[in-house]
């Protein structure tokens, strides 16, 4: 028998983007190095996710379902040495300059093969994510820096986004209920900055974080009024983290619990002010939803690709699992979801490029300065320092709140919720049905298609539950004109 | 049925699962200790649990299949994959029941418990989508099993096989563990039931001679049929029972879950989700409780399936699991709140025989 996998999703030749995407040649016609970028990127992500993370994804899941605390090395530094871990700095500033269409494909492609690993290389934009909602050009500049410094060290440097806490869940992340929640943390000003207390909960890498972007009221009983966004070095004084969640799926990617005990940081480690957390908040979720579709179109992708495959070798006597009927309808009706949903979810990282905070990096004085200014120059700490300087540094804040206001933030989350809770429903669905087709005998570990349909569950939680993501659905987009 | 010794039973049962099974269900998802499982089966023998389909001829509690189902349901609700060695066992019994009364003799006097020495008993059933089957060539069997549970603890199974000769003629046969030739496979690295072991059953150059032949033809397929319909309907009650327990663990944790400024089950939408799960629950058991309603009242066009009803209960079941895991939030997916295995388990117990969609096309082609 073959022993070649059938090249139907992740085993097909790469890229393979326009075909699964047509519309997007009528693109190519008119920006055609930002659609020969994303075919680039699929094609790097593509091999990376056969030949790197499919040999070792499912060793790396038992050995995580024994020690929520393995973290496979290996592979984060082979994504770091090709870059995919600052796959959206600017590439004359050290990183591949992908747009959001390319991290959409990254996402894809990684996601295919492990959504927990994808998450662990792909979750290193959490920082600059962050520094962009502000957009201060000093705070900017140095994270990048910072990112790129580690990167060619081949250091990790992770951030972890800690919203969560064990009380407020989905209350961290809309109005109405943030006034309402009841937090469990607390920042208090002092002398020279902000003394914190208190937990946070299922943070994603909070245990191996280097950053951690935290919100966090000043006023607990006045949540919304008072809610500030904090940079805090986990190397700080009184930080400390719980332990790591032994989880369904996703095992690769840690999950754990964090505390503040009296944890100083300085003024300028505040973010956003008092009253501004939600709306950092909102904004990161604002792109995040829509990836966490995209990330579910991913895992669906893989988890078709393997029932393909095992379905087409497996013998019967005499005939195939995929010669049955039944089994066809149901492979082209999956096929037709995931077919669909990926139309819904590159609309929206599309979207992300026209009209989010990717724009900053196509604004003239932007595009000038990455142009013309050595890269020597671009990555110097004298750089960094003057972009510090009032005049740059605001700059920055003024030019992207014209970019990106709050109307268009709004939009966006519930453009992206609509694509998390379509992308993150089919992929639970999908990853179910295919082992309704492959059986027990399919469902083996050694098969890899149980594990997606472990992974695929959380997704439909994280980044706001599909019930709290359908809420902004409904209020953006019918609840505004009643 | 005596409806107040059935009564009784599920009370036993319920103190039986919830003091011996409960504390232990999370430690075997994670470390599934065949000691530990054999140990809770020895317990069980203090109720008699295991003789419960036995005839009382045989010193068994000569109970009904509508009653081995409940009691399966008692058990899934703290551990689903404890339950599954009884739902093999309970199954093999049926089968025994259909077979002609020398070999049930034979046969019940091993699963009857009135010395305290029965032997747990699996059945090992044929599956179409499997390319492993037993055969029989001029009296030897051959050959591999698809995959079955508690393969390893049972002291015997009933294992179906075909004659290779034309026409093929179906084969019950009881498979003692220790019979020469006949060995446990590799068991199946599974996500969920991990107290239970599923390997397939091989046999190599087994002489006929060394195993017991329970019918042959005919009679043998009345016994298949029987191992199915109570295999089936089991599974069913499994499903049942453990999502039951997922219903009431998110009940109570929408009452205690404070969010968007109430409680979260004042939110019309947790409220709709907990009813959607009531009624599958309602439903799924009524379809278990159907299927072995031995009155045979029942309207003349409904001929209940066992096969279909594991298919809508296992399925219910999940729908269930998983909008239970929805309501706890992050807090469900994570291990030691134990929603997130009675989802792996019931997702194993939807592939459990035959695949769902392949059942309802085999029903309606009338296999």
């Amino acid at each position: 028998m073959n022993k070649n996998p059938v090249k139907y999703g992740l085993f097909a030749e790469a890229p393979d983007l326009l075909k699964s995407l047509p519309a997007l040649k009528k693109l190519r016609k008119r920006c055609p190095a930002y659609i020969k970028q994303a075919e680039s990127a699929q094609k790097i992500c593509r091999r990376f996710a056969r030949q790197e993370m499919l040999p070792r994804v499912l060793e790396t899941d038992e050995k995580c379902r024994h020690d929520p605390a393995y973290f496979d090395w290996a592979l984060w530094k082979r994504a770091n040495e090709l870059k995919l871990t600052i796959a959206a700095v600017p590439e004359k500033m050290g990183g591949l300059g992908w747009s959001a269409l390319s991290n959409a494909v990254m996402v894809e492609e990684l996601a295919s093969a492990c959504l927990a690993s994808a998450s662990n290389i792909t979750f290193n934009t959490f920082g600059l994510l962050g520094a962009l909602v502000e957009c201060r050009t000093g705070t900017v500049i140095k994270i990048i820096q910072q990112m790129v410094e580690a990167q060619k060290k081949g250091r990790p440097l992770f951030w972890s986004w800690a919203i969560t806490e064990p009380s407020a869940g989905t209350d961290m992340e809309e109005g109405a209920a943030m006034a309402a929640m009841r937090p469990s943390t607390r920042a208090e000003k002092v002398d020279g900055g902000y003394k914190l207390n208190g937990s946070k909960c299922f943070i994603t890498n909070g245990s191996l974080a280097h950053y951690v972007i935290a919100n966090i009221p000043t006023d607990p009983s006045s949540p919304r009024d008072s809610m500030a966004t904090f940079l805090i070095p986990t190397d700080a004084k009184g930080f400390s983290v719980g332990r790591v969640e032994r989880k369904c799926g996703q095992k690769a990617s840690q999950t754990a619990e964090i505390f503040f005990r009296d944890v100083f940081v300085p003024a300028e480690n505040m973010w956003e002010p008092p009253g501004s957390g939600l709306r950092h908040t909102r904004e990161i979720l604002s792109i995040t939803r829509g990836y966490i579709g995209v990330a579910a179109l991913g895992l669906a992708k893989g988890a078709l690709s393997r029932c393909v495959d095992y379905a087409a070798r497996k013998n019967l006597g005499g005939r195939r699992l995929i010669d049955e009927a039944w089994v066809r309808f149901i492979i082209a009706d999956m096929a037709k979801d995931i077919e669909v949903f990926r139309n819904a979810a590159y609309n929206f990282a599309v979207a992300l490029d026209a009209r989010h905070v990717w724009q900053m990096f196509e604004v003239l004085p932007v595009r000038a300065a990455l142009k013309m200014l050595p890269e020597s120059i671009l990555g110097s700490s004298a750089m960094a320092g003057m972009a510090r300087r009032n005049f740059l540094d605001s700059a920055g804040t003024y030019l992207k709140r014209r970019l990106v206001d709050d109307e268009t933030i709004e939009e966006f989350v519930s453009h992206g919720s609509a694509v998390k809770v379509a992308g993150t429903d089919m992929a639970v669905r999908t990853a179910s049905r295919v082992l309704d087709i492959v059986g027990i005998e399919g469902m083996d570990a050694a098969h890899g298609m149980e594990k997606y349909f472990r992974d695929a569950k959380i997704s439909q939680i994280y980044e706001g539950t599909n019930q709290a993501n359908r809420i902004d659905v409904f209020n953006h987009d019918i609840g505004a004109v009643l | 049925m005596n409806a107040s010794l059935c009564h009784d039973i599920m009370k036993e049962c319920g103190k039986f699962a919830r003091n011996e099974i409960r504390p232990c269900a999370l430690d075997l998802d994670l470390d599934p200790d065949k000691e530990r499982i054999a140990s809770i089966w020895h317990k069980s023998r203090e109720m008699d649990l295991p003789g419960l389909l036995v005839p009382e001829s045989f010193g068994g509690g000569d109970m009904d299949g509508l009653c081995a189902a409940m009691v399966l349901d008692c058990l899934a609700a703290e551990c689903a994959g404890t339950a599954i060695h009884f739902a093999q066992h309970f199954s093999a019994c049926a089968a025994l029941a259909a077979a002609a009364d020398e070999k049930k003799e034979l046969l019940f006097q091993k699963l009857a418990d009135t010395d305290k020495t029965g032997i747990m008993a699996s059945i090992c059933l044929p599956a179409d989508l499997s390319e492993n089957r037993l055969t029989v060539t001029e009296d030897i069997l051959e050959g591999v099993s698809p995959p079955m549970g508690t393969a390893e603890l049972a002291g015997g199974m009933i294992a179906f096989a075909q004659t290779t000769e034309e026409p093929p003629e179906c084969l019950a046969l009881w498979i003692d563990q220790s019979t020469p030739g006949v060995s446990t496979g590799k068991p199946l690295h599974l996500p969920g039931l991990k107290a239970v072991a599923f390997a397939p059953l091989a046999c190599r150059q087994v002489d006929l001679k060394e195993v017991i032949t329970l019918g042959r033809g005919k009679a043998a397929e009345h016994m298949l049929s029987a191992a199915h319909r109570a295999f089936y309907g089991l599974v069913s009650a499994t499903a049942m029972g453990c999502a039951r327990t997922g219903i009431l663990q998110a009940d109570q944790y929408a009452r205690q879950r404070y969010q968007f400024g109430r409680i979260i089950i004042d939110h019309p939408e947790i409220r709709r989700m907990i009813g959607a799960m009531q009624m599958k629950l309602t439903a799924g058991t009524a379809a278990y409780l159907d299927l072995f309603n031995e009155t045979g009242i029942r309207p003349a066009f409904h001929a209940p399936s066992a096969a279909l009803t594991k298919a809508f209960c296992t399925e219910a079941a999940l729908e269930i699991i998983l909008d239970a895991i929805q309501i706890h939030g992050g807090y469900g997916y994570m291990h030691e709140y134990g929603l997130e295995k009675r989802m792996r388990d019931i997702k194993v117990l939807g592939l459990m025989g035959e695949v769902n969609p392949y059942l309802q096309v085999r029903h309606v082609a009338g296999k």
